[in-house]
């Protein structure tokens, strides 16, 4: 009896205890929170995919992740849209799925019926009250796992918002609902089956979408690392990012040995000869002949779930071959599974970039740029972007302009306040009035901007088109449908003639452009490995894939090689910090703010500290080949390399890479970067440009070196004038 | 003869290094326009603008008179307008029409024409030569004989009793020196042409100053006809004179007595010189000077030349032959044929002959004649049109460029002297290439005023601050642009005429002593009106263009800020253009001197403040009873009174006016005899100290700013003048 009131008791304080306690204590601190200072600064939540205990695979993607635009999506005004899309690779079986949308809107709405319209591809799903009160809403709405589609799936959410039912400003700004795109997230529930798919279908069985590739694979060399293999790596590695276009798997080197324990839920590519692949390969490969080439897929043995490329030769060439072929996204491909490539259908030279840069002083019509017939009809405002790729090291001369050409109508009834604003990389530029009450066919309408606005890499030009109509009164009914604008296809660009020039180091240039190891430039570059290691290689591979997938390269022409003898080209060295035998920058203040050193350059005498968990990105000139860069990437040890190099490449990451060195650690908040104490410049600018170039750098001490020369100039004028008088006067 | 020797032996000509000086020149000019063509972005040239306009207003204050910061103020000018130009040339010419492409080559034109003749005046005045006096020598035998020419054509007989008197009182030793009057008003032509009154005149003339010869002591010569106007009179007196150096006189021009002994001595040490020049100083004020009360204030006009520019000449051995106050080289004159006569300048033309030929000129900064400038603005004109002429006949027909036998500097020299002359042409474009866009819309000029403002502003102030420090002293930045305009529409005509016919042009004398018994409006305003006329029109359209039209607003304003400047020259023009009366044919000296008059034997103390050839102007204080009175005779020691001559001179009192410090009287000098006249001549004109004071007295660059503002209050108010005279004649 006693026993069990104490047995009572004591459950009781048991479950008591917590209520005396406060709330946040009630939760454990996790790992993280306890050692990680950057807890509270994480990124954006990223797509995140787990294995349910049913077997089934659980994917869920915040929308955050499924938009370029940072922060929550705006829907302002009495009307608007915004789209988001998320893909869905053909190995996942959907079974169930649900939207879960967190949103707030304005106060003001409040009774008004302000609603919230949501469709999937096209077809209503469903619509939720637009008004919330003082918190945020959380609706959640299941989808019909029907209309989630194989490939691209667009999530569209309309809003519908009024803050009175008499007349009302259609922008005011009671109007608005915010969606939280960090905690509204697509939830799927889907099942894999085992891979199916010739080789014909390759660029749609690799995909980046729920159930994708997400773990890549490679397995080449069977133990030996040499520069053949390193290449073929990459290779491969940039045949499949590039594939996924935006999302980069995470890459690692297999054995054939040990498939089955380490491959599980991996993509595979293997490469090498027949004999290297005897254990994975289908037997007709044992029948390659001698030059020959073997292309197959088929389901990985590890994960049959996943698919096994297998790229194959029985020489150095037919293996290169194969790999070309696979790298090459447009290569036809036959509808087997399997293939043997005659040396005659090899690939062979470069294989060029899918994204290639604009070339200066040509003319471009806005098709060719990707832009169809924009137009705005019956609505107030409308706007057009045309976006186009510079190379990284293009610089054009001062005073120079790129010349638009517009060919474009509007109805008549505009009045005087019609415009077309156009901006160029956000800033406004230049504006077109519409001033023809009668409405107008404009063709070649000429617009010269100067191409100061207009930067090496990506460029951005929006045109905003504001149609403005007489209105009588406030709340007088009037049709829209006179506002009317269309700017054609025809349209065209013209940019002036440029020249080549670049400031290095510039990691901002390498993130932005992976300039110069992207495979657009003419220059050749090579990428050493400080060693043979897996892990070296496995960081060569991912950071090959990043730079390939900027601009869809493939290094076919790319030397790669080991060790740190410096070749007279451009170089990427990655490497363990024990490899690279005192290779290190000269200089490197490893305090958080890196704000105490300079990177001026490399020395092999240099007494580093520990990197600890930090990757370690420079960039500095050659010590061999002046006006080579050279670009280390090195972290403690080769796991931390690897480590290293996977959260570079992380857009998170990437993206803040600047100056001329970086360290990082997983959390993307601990990315740090410093200025270049010393830079150089590489290409052809002219002299003229150059002197404008350094004299704008150093103006006040241009302008004190030319009153120096000039006195000094002067003095000299002066002695012999002197000499002159003291003869002529016989003094 | 020993002595002579020597001294040649030491001597060092200045043409001597006159190519070190073009060699410098080059690679300064080198260097300083690869430093000018440096691009720069727009930041870095808005530094370089703020940095060199406050170097310069830095420097102009400093205001350096030598050495390295005059030379460096001078480069750095040079390169700001090199910059300039660079920009001009590359940057702002017109592409969009014909008419804009010749508009804007019209402008640009005239804009070079200003940039060449910058880098000219740099090398010529930036580091100026000053010689060092060479005596004549002392004993007689060593002096060279000279004779004093003095060519007349229709000068009053008085003026040239004036002349001859004071040549026959230049000290040198005796019998070495002959003065001749070159009569071609009394040739034998003359006196037998057609027109019997004309021919009376003549031989009128000729005989009165044959009598005046004689009486003086000086030779009388003429000839049978009037051929080559002075070069020929010249020549034809040549062949009747035999001294070994020939100092020419213009009728007007007064020497003192200093002249030959200050000049002569030069050619005792130079072998190989041809001539020794002299500037011309003027006595009365040219039309503007008069017109605007300037001539007390303001260096005259060729003060710019005399001061700096001969001197700059001088160190490349270019100074070259002015028609006057210059002494000469019979043997070398001789050599080619005398006195050139192909251009009507035939002085300068002369001078070039003789350099190509390898003899040496050299000039003395020293005024050693008193002359008279032409007193309408008709005779300056006149005068400047054969100026004008006669430089560019020499650009066309002798052009120093490719003249055989002269050296680099020598070639820069001519080129600076004749391409000068070509600035009415540059003028007229300037005024009017803005018009072209302002009324006609024709772009002349592509930028904006920020542009402008970057590279222009900079031209500019240096272009002014050039000139204030080479020629500060002796042109004032105003009066030289006055000076241009009041000549361009006139001169521009004479250059056009001389362009399609290089030999058309005839010598025309310039008139002197003429009176002005009232003021009046000059006959040869007409065409300014109608300039001003259109410039007004311009500037109206160019305010209606700058509202209306905000894109090319930057144009616009440059074009106004030019128009507005032309306007405010050509309004200022009116006022040189309204010829204030004039009473006096002799012109009169201000001076301030004690003097002793003898009044009935009784010593007067007394200052001379001003002095003519007829008489002086005396202040005398008041004495305890005797009030003097008109008709009241004084006796004065011409030696008291500043003559070289002795002579007791007698005054009569023309006029009294009481001044607070005493009566203020006008003396008349009557004149009984050769030896008072002389002396009275010997008082007025013997002292070339005298021409030196009163031209250094003027020749100041303090409180510029104000002189200038002054300047343009009384270019201004006289215009109003102009415009009530015109209205009153109109209403009339």
């Amino acid at each position: 009896m006693i026993s069990s009131l104490r047995s009572t008791a004591l459950a009781i304080v048991l479950a008591a205890a917590p209520l005396a306690s406060p709330a946040i204590a009630q939760e454990a601190p996790s790992v993280d929170a306890v050692y990680d200072i950057y807890a509270r600064f994480r990124d954006d939540p990223q797509i995140t995919t787990d294995r349910l205990e049913n077997g089934l695979w659980r994917a869920r993607l915040p929308l955050a992740a499924l938009r370029s635009e940072q922060g929550s999506i705006r829907l302002n005004g009495a009307k608007a849209t915004e789209a988001v899309s998320f893909a869905v690779a053909p190995q996942a079986d959907i079974q169930s799925a649900r939207l879960i949308l967190r949103h707030a809107s304005g106060r003001a709405q409040e009774g008004t019926k302000s609603q919230l319209r949501l469709d999937l591809n096209g077809r209503f799903i469903a619509q939720v009250d637009g008004v919330t009160e003082r918190a945020a809403a959380v609706n959640e709405v299941v989808l019909d796992p029907a209309l989630v589609l194989s490939g691209f799936n667009t999530l569209r959410i309309d809003a519908v918002q009024r803050y009175t039912y008499g007349c009302q400003d259609p922008d005011a700004a009671e109007l608005w609902t915010d969606v939280d795109t960090s905690r509204s997230y697509v939830e799927v529930i889907y099942a894999r089956h085992d891979f199916v798919g010739s080789l014909a279908d390759l660029n749609a069985l690799i995909t980046a979408g729920v159930g994708g590739v997400e773990t890549l694979g490679i397995l080449v060399g069977d133990g030996e690392m040499n520069a053949d293999n390193l290449r073929w790596g990459t290779m491969a590695s940039q045949a499949v990012a590039n594939r996924l276009a935006y999302r980069l798997p995470e890459i690692s080197r297999f054995e054939t040995t040990a498939l089955a324990d380490t491959a599980q839920g991996a993509d595979l590519v293997a490469i090498g000869t027949p004999e290297q692949m005897a254990g994975i390969a289908p037997a007709q490969l044992a029948d390659l002949k001698g030059d020959e080439s073997w292309l197959s897929i088929s389901p990985s043995p590890a994960d049959r779930s996943r698919f096994l490329i297998i790229a194959a030769g029985r020489t150095p060439a037919a293996i290169e071959g194969a790999v070309r072929a696979l790298a090459m996204g447009d290569f036809p491909m036959s509808d087997t599974n399997a293939m043997v490539l005659a040396p005659s259908e090899i690939p062979t030279g470069a294989i060029l970039p899918k994204k290639q840069p604009l070339r200066t002083d040509a003319k471009y019509t806005f098709r060719d740029l990707g832009v169809g017939n924009a137009s705005v009809l019956g609505q107030q405002r409308g706007e057009f972007g045309l976006d186009f790729e510079l190379p990284a090291d293009v610089r054009f001369g001062a005073g120079s302009e790129v010349l638009l050409s517009l060919d474009f109508a509007y109805g008549a009834g505009l009045d005087d306040k019609s415009v077309v604003n156009i901006i160029v990389n956000d800033e406004f530029q230049r504006a077109v009035r519409l001033t023809n009450p009668d409405g107008e066919v404009t063709p070649g309408y000429q617009i010269p901007l100067s191409t100061g606005a207009l930067r090496p890499g990506r460029n951005h030009v929006a045109f905003e088109v504001e149609l403005s109509t007489e209105a009588e009164g406030e709340c007088t009914s009037r049709s829209m449908r006179h506002l009317a604008f269309i700017l054609k296809d025809t349209s065209t660009m013209t940019l002036p003639s440029a020249e080549q020039f670049v400031e290095l180091p510039n990691l901002a240039l390498l993130s932005e452009s992976g300039f110069p190891y992207s495979g657009s430039q003419s220059a050749k570059f090579t990428i050493l490995a400080t060693d043979t290691d897996s892990d070296t290689a496995t960081a060569v591979w991912t950071l090959g894939a990043k730079l390939g997938q900027i601009h869809g390269a493939v290094f076919t022409d790319t030397d790669f090689g080991f060790g740190l003898q410096l070749p007279d080209a451009h170089t990427l060295v990655v490497g363990a910090r024990a490899g690279l035998v005192g290779f290190l920058p000269s200089e490197l203040s490893m305090s958080s703010q890196l704000t105490g050193g300079s990177a001026d350059g490399f020395t092999r005498a240099f007494k580093s500290v520990d990197l600890g968990d930090n990757g370690l990105l420079i960039e500095g000139q050659s010590p061999e080949y002046p006006g080579r860069l050279v670009t280390l990437v090195t972290a403690e040890s080769g796991p931390q390399l690897v480590a290293s190099a996977r959260s570079l490449v992380q857009p998170s990451h990437w993206s803040q890479l600047n100056g001329g060195a970086a360290i990082w650690r997983s959390n993307a908040a601990t990315i740090v970067t410093q200025e270049p104490g010393a830079t150089f410049e590489i290409g052809n600018m002219r002299p003229a440009e150059m002197a404008r170039l350094k004299t704008g750098r150093a103006s006040w001490g241009w302008v004190l070196t030319i009153a120096a020369i000039l006195f000094a100039l002067a003095s000299g004028l002066a002695l012999i004038a002197r000499y002159m008088r003291d003869r002529m006067n016989e003094k | 003869m020993a002595h002579t020797n020597k001294k040649s032996e030491e001597f060092v000509p200045a043409s001597r290094f006159a190519p070190m000086r073009t060699f410098s020149a080059i690679f300064m000019l080198g260097s300083v326009a690869v430093l000018a063509a440096i691009p720069t972005p727009d930041s870095v040239q808005i530094q370089l603008c703020v940095a060199t306009i406050a170097t310069l207003f830095f420097m102009g204050w400093l205001r350096p008179a030598g050495g390295p910061f005059r030379s460096f103020v001078s480069l750095l000018i040079v390169f700001t307008s090199t910059r300039y130009m660079i920009w001009r040339v590359t940057e702002t010419m017109p592409t969009d029409s014909p008419l804009s492409i010749v508009g804007g080559v019209f402008l640009l034109g005239a804009e070079s024409y200003g940039y060449i003749l910058l880098l000219l005046s740099t090398f010529l005045s930036v580091d100026v030569y000053k010689r060092s006096p060479r005596p004549a020598p002392i004993a007689a035998d060593s002096c060279p004989t000279v004779d004093i020419l003095i060519p007349s054509y229709n000068e009053p007989d008085d003026l040239l009793e004036v002349t001859l008197t004071a040549a026959l009182n230049v000290n040198y030793p005796e019998g070495r020196v002959n003065v001749y009057l070159l009569d071609d008003g009394g040739t034998v032509a003359k006196r037998n042409q057609a027109d019997p009154h004309k021919a009376a005149e003549a031989q009128a003339r000729f005989d009165h100053l044959q009598e005046v010869c004689e009486r003086l002591g000086a030779h009388y010569l003429t000839r049978e006809k009037n051929d080559h106007a002075k070069a020929g009179n010249i020549n034809a007196a040549l062949k009747n004179t035999n001294g070994e150096l020939i100092l020419i006189l213009d009728a007007d021009h007064v020497p003192s007595t200093d002249i030959l002994t200050r000049t002569a001595g030069y050619f005792v040490e130079d072998p190989k010189l041809f001539l020794v020049q002299t500037p011309h100083f003027f006595l009365n004020p040219d039309p503007l000077e008069r017109n605007l009360d300037t001539f007390r204030n303001m260096p005259s006009e060729n003060e710019m030349f005399y001061s700096v520019i001969q001197r700059g000449l001088d160190g490349l051995n270019a100074s070259f032959f002015c028609g006057s106050a210059a002494l000469l080289r019979r043997e070398y004159i001789m050599e080619i044929g005398g006195i050139q006569g192909d251009t009507i300048t035939e002085d300068a033309e002369t001078a070039l002959e003789l350099h190509a030929r390898g003899y040496r000129s050299a000039y003395v900064d020293r005024p050693m004649v008193a002359g008279l400038s032409p007193e309408t603005f008709s005779g300056f004109i006149v005068q400047r049109m054969r100026w004008t002429q006669g430089m560019v006949q020499i650009f066309l027909l002798k052009n120093p460029l490719l003249k055989k036998g002269l050296t680099f500097a020598q070639r820069i020299g001519y080129f600076n002297s004749c391409f000068y002359w070509f600035f009415p042409l540059a003028r007229m474009a300037f005024i009017l290439g803005p018009l072209l866009y302002l009324l006609f819309g024709v772009q002349v000029y592509v930028g904006d005023l920020s542009d402008f403002l970057m590279y222009g502003l900079p031209h500019i102030a240096g272009a002014l601050m050039l000139s204030s420090i080479l020629y500060g002293h002796t042109r004032w930045a105003f009066a030289s642009e006055l000076y241009e305009v009041i000549q361009a529409i006139h001169c521009s005509g004479a250059i056009l005429e001389v362009l399609r016919n290089p030999r058309s042009p005839s010598f025309a004398v310039t008139p002197k002593g003429e009176n002005l018994d009232e003021s009046f409006v000059s006959p040869l305003a007409r065409p300014f009106y109608i300039l001003i006329g259109l410039v007004c029109l311009g500037q109206v359209a160019g305010l209606i263009r700058w509202f209306v039209d905000p894109v090319g607003a930057g144009v616009v304003s440059v074009l106004l800020f030019w128009n507005t400047f032309h306007l405010l020259l050509l309004v200022s023009a009116l006022g040189v253009l309204y010829e204030k009366s004039q009473q006096r044919v002799f012109p009169r000296f201000e001076t301030d001197r004690d003097v002793d008059l003898t009044y009935l034997g009784v010593t007067v103390p007394g200052k001379m403040t001003d002095i003519s050839i007829t008489g002086v102007g005396a202040l005398v204080p008041f004495g305890e009873s005797k009030r003097f009175e008109v008709g009241d005779m004084f006796q004065a020691d011409a030696r008291e009174l500043g003559a070289s001559s002795p002579s007791i001179l007698d005054l009569r009192v023309l006029s009294v006016f009481d001044r607070p410090e005493g009566q203020k009287l006008g003396l008349s000098f009557v004149i009984q005899s050769p030896e008072q006249w002389s002396a009275v001549v010997s008082l007025m004109y013997a002292r070339s100290e005298n021409w030196k004071t009163f031209r250094d007295g003027r020749a100041k660059s303090d409180h510029m700013g104000a002189k200038i503002v002054g300047l343009v209050r009384s270019s201004l108010s006289h215009a109003i003048n102009h415009i009530q005279a015109v209205t009153r004649e109109a209403r009339s």
